[in-house]
């Protein structure tokens, strides 16, 4: 489960992110969308660890993240937008690294699985240098897939992804969710979000604008289509239609 | 053209500069300034002290006759023969081939904009600038130049000299791309001119210096012992007399003169003969700009290759995917699934460094000294018992000083990724241990290789296999009241402690102003030599040197007190037995600030907002 109560992020006296709530239950995918500075990347990268929020609270399957931030982050898997690898190790290097960073049991067999499902099992020996945009991005989703996490933290997981490979990941996501992980997705690719999230979150300028399913969230917007689709939703609800 | 090249160079100084006076409304940006400022004030005015106000705060008056004299002269001739070798060897071995380096955004700007050519060339010339003016005024600092004068002529002289370096590289760099454009074998062929020309100044020089040392060697040296700086100086003199009439000085006079500026700066100050040591090496400046300008290699894509691997922060990958399929499957070490998690970041930051098991690496150079070692025992060159035995030494005292700042296998690596690192389920003390323990580990063992080496030679020694060895050993051996044999041991002992602590230090150090600064420190494997960078890694290294033998300060003055205590309260001489414990009883309270650090520097994990110095413009 992750769990974000009046999250707050301020950059020199500017709030990114500002009293941001969400809640995202075991076996749900949230996808939090917004415009461009909205406070997506803020907001997760805050929910990972990787910057300190300024305000509010934030707990991995009940454990808060600076209380009990090795507990936490022991249940969670983040997947950033640009994969930044270790370029001096193979793809089967990185599986070795976070099998023994996570405790992985079976870990021999488990990184067959990912790798295969994610066709990289024949490129084990490559270095980062030698795999494309796309085959990193899979490579840095199967690490973070390998300790099993009870939460999963998706930052565009499709950039830079072939067809073939999207709807592999897409795949991947609705199958690790069905195994109880809670997964939040931010993503611009609206279309992934409509197909593969069971609840949207839309937020501007560092403010919850509208959430709820698909249907939830056409209705709560004000002046839309009965058939909109999220495209349509979310220039609506960000009022980046009138431009 | 030029003036909007330069409108976009001042603005991008100004805006560097605005960025660094913002990072100190962080207080500890704000504290790590006013020490750093607070030091060099100290270090520029410490020669006030005791003196009047005449800013005659360079070195002594003796040492600026002795520059102007012989001394001086023997010393621009070793800089021009250091000069020579260096160059010949920069533009044989084909690494660090960068010539103008350009930003990705400057690229796809400039290169479709209506701009000549050689104004695109001469921007990326004017860019190295502000890091060679930054350089001097730093070099400078540490040269204390005499005079106000002196000064000048000393920030003028370095300029010059700087900038010709820079120049020298970049056209170095555009002849090589250049050569790549050409055919095979026309590429080959001035490939193969060079090598000719390089050996030819090689050969030209080796045989004018043997000349030169066979006419020194022909009169015996005076003795060093009586009066050893009239003894120097008599050496420079018969030096300078037989070299500065030799071939060797006629060869190197261009070499010789583009220092004098400087020799002479420091020395006499200006006068209209500085002005006049000027003319040979502004003239050589210019036609180097004009050599690079005027290139005709097509650099664009380079710098564009360049730029892009420089944007990903990927160079240290480059070298590895290169390596064969055998390599890829070796492991510094088996990695099992199960244990301590900060041992896959140990074998990780190994892996940076380098992939062969680890016992290879270690027994491999072991079995060719093992086989270097055999030369002297059967009899063949004897007298390398003792260069050998200098060289364990050497291998035992500089690294655990100065190779764990090298390695950069730690945190100034894992900041470059944040995003995996800082989700990674260890605590802030954990990790920095772990962190740390790759450059230590590493180190070790280049020491341990250092003490294998010395205890080797120092057995075959004993057991009567050569003769000679070290023979200050029983002198040694008499003093601290112990048999010969057990010395060494016990020495070793001493120093393994000791050397474990220094290295941590050295290594919890770097990763703590890592974590501290990670604005000021430059991360990353890829450590930028070059004449604009060489004043401030002089800087880094100071400061950081200064901090290390603070921290090294408890267990000399431990140590010092146990011995002040017992030989002269006490009266009782110093025996051997103890070193072990003089090693503990040193490297304890050296490794109680160790722990400090680790606190510190995991707090700092923990702690670390890296929004503004790290992932700022990564959304």
């Amino acid at each position: 489960m992750i769990q974000i109560d009046e999250l707050v992020k301020s950059y020199d006296g500017h709030r990114a992110v500002d009293g941001l709530s969400l809640l995202v239950q075991p076996g749900e995918i949230v996808g939090l969308v917004g415009p461009n500075g909205a406070g997506k990347t803020s907001t997760l990268r805050c929910l990972a660890g990787i910057i300190p929020s300024t305000d509010g609270k934030i707990a991995i399957c009940g454990h808060d993240i600076v209380d009990e931030g090795v507990a936490a982050r022991q249940q969670l898997a983040f997947v950033p937008d640009e994969p930044h690898l270790f370029d001096y190790l193979t793809v089967r290097d990185h599986m070795t690294m976070f099998a023994r960073l996570y405790n992985v049991e079976n870990a021999r067999e488990r990184t067959e699985q990912l790798l295969n499902e994610s066709a990289l099992w024949d490129r084990r020996h490559d270095f980062p240098a030698e795999l494309s945009r796309g085959m990193k991005q899979k490579l840095i989703l199967s690490c973070a897939l390998l300790h099993d996490p009870k939460a999963l933290v998706l930052d565009e997981p499709l950039t830079g992804l072939d067809p073939a490979a999207m709807r592999r990941v897409k795949r991947t996501v609705l199958a690790t969710a069905e195994a109880g992980t809670a997964v939040l997705v931010s993503s611009h690719m609206l279309q992934l979000v409509e197909e593969i999230c069971g609840r949207i979150v839309i937020i501007d300028e560092g403010n919850k604008v509208v959430e709820g399913t698909l249907d939830e969230i056409r209705d709560a917007v004000p002046d839309l289509e009965g058939d909109a689709n999220l495209e349509a939703i979310f220039l609506k609800a960000t009022g980046l239609d009138e431009e | 053209m030029l003036r909007a090249l330069s409108f976009v160079l001042v603005r991008s100084v100004r805006g560097r500069l605005v960025q660094m006076a913002r990072r100190l409304k962080d207080p500890r940006y704000l504290f790590g300034a006013v020490v750093g400022g607070g030091w060099i004030l100290f270090w520029v005015s410490r020669g006030f002290i005791g003196r009047s106000w005449n800013f005659q705060f360079g070195p002594p008056p003796e040492m600026l006759e002795a520059a102007a004299g012989p001394i001086g002269q023997a010393g621009q001739l070793g800089i021009a023969i250091f000069l020579t070798v260096i160059g010949v060897l920069w533009w044989a071995v084909p690494f660090g081939r960068n010539s103008l380096e350009f930003t990705e955004p400057e690229l796809h700007l400039l290169l479709p904009s209506p701009i000549k050519r050689r104004m695109l060339i001469q921007y990326g010339v004017l860019k190295s600038q502000p890091a060679i003016l930054i350089g001097v005024a730093i070099s400078s600092f540490f040269m204390r130049p005499g005079t106000l004068l002196g000064s000048a002529a000393v920030v003028v002289s370095l300029w010059i000299f700087f900038t010709l370096w820079d120049l020298h590289a970049k056209g170095r760099g555009l002849w090589y791309a250049r050569l790549d454009e050409m055919s095979r074998s026309a590429s080959w062929s001035k490939q193969i001119l060079l090598w000719v020309v390089l050996f030819g100044v090689l050969l030209g020089l080796a045989w004018s210096g043997f000349q030169v040392a066979l006419e020194f060697v022909a009169v015996p040296l005076p003795d060093f012992e009586t009066d050893t700086g009239e003894a120097f100086l008599e050496v420079a003199e018969r030096f300078v007399a037989i070299a500065w009439t030799s071939p060797l000085a006629w060869a190197l006079t261009p070499l010789i003169w583009l220092t004098r500026p400087l020799v002479y700066g420091v020395s006499r100050g200006i006068d209209f003969g500085w002005f006049a040591t000027l003319i040979f090496p502004v003239a050589i400046l210019i036609a180097h700009n004009e050599w690079v300008v005027r290139s005709q290699a097509r650099f664009e894509e380079t710098a564009l290759a360049q730029a892009k691997k420089r944007s990903k922060d990927a160079t240290e990958g480059m070298n590895f995917w290169r390596r064969t399929r055998a390599r890829r499957n070796w492991v510094a070490f088996p990695l099992r699934a199960a244990g301590r998690p900060e041992v896959a970041l140990l074998w990780k930051n190994i892996m940076l460094v380098q992939r062969l098991p680890l016992i290879i690496a270690f027994a491999w150079p072991s079995a060719l000294f093992g086989l270097v070692l055999l030369l002297p025992i059967m009899g063949f060159i004897p007298w390398l018992v003792v260069p050998l035995q200098v060289v364990g030494l050497i291998i035992m005292a500089i690294p655990p000083l100065f190779n764990a700042r090298a390695s950069r296998n730690d945190f100034r690596g894992d900041l470059l990724r944040l995003e995996i690192m800082r989700t990674l389920p260890l605590g802030g003390v954990r990790m920095f241990v772990a962190e740390v323990a790759a450059p230590v580990v590493m180190v070790m063992l280049q020491a341990l290789f250092g003490v294998l080496i010395f205890v080797s030679v120092d057995a075959i020694v004993e057991l009567g296999l050569v003769t000679g060895g070290m023979e200050v050993k029983q002198d040694l051996a008499d003093y601290l009241n112990v048999h010969r044999l057990a010395l060494v041991p016990l020495a070793i002992a001493a120093y393994v402690p000791v050397a474990l602590v220094v290295t941590l230090l050295t290594a919890c150090l770097e990763n703590v102003a890592a974590l501290a600064f990670p604005g000021w420190v430059q991360l990353g494997t890829a450590k930028k030599q070059a004449a604009a960078k060489f004043g401030q890694h002089m800087l880094v290294f100071m400061a950081l040197s200064i901090v290390m033998f603070a921290g090294l300060l408890p267990g000399v003055l431990t140590v010092g007190a146990i011995l002040a205590v017992q030989v002269l309260a006490w009266g009782a001489p110093l025996s051997a037995w103890e070193l072990p414990l003089l090693g503990l009883a040193g490297a304890l309270p050296v490794g109680a600030v160790v722990v400090a650090l680790a606190i510190l520097g995991g707090n700092l994990w923990d702690r670390l907002d890296p929004s503004a110095e790290l992932l700022a413009g990564r959304n």
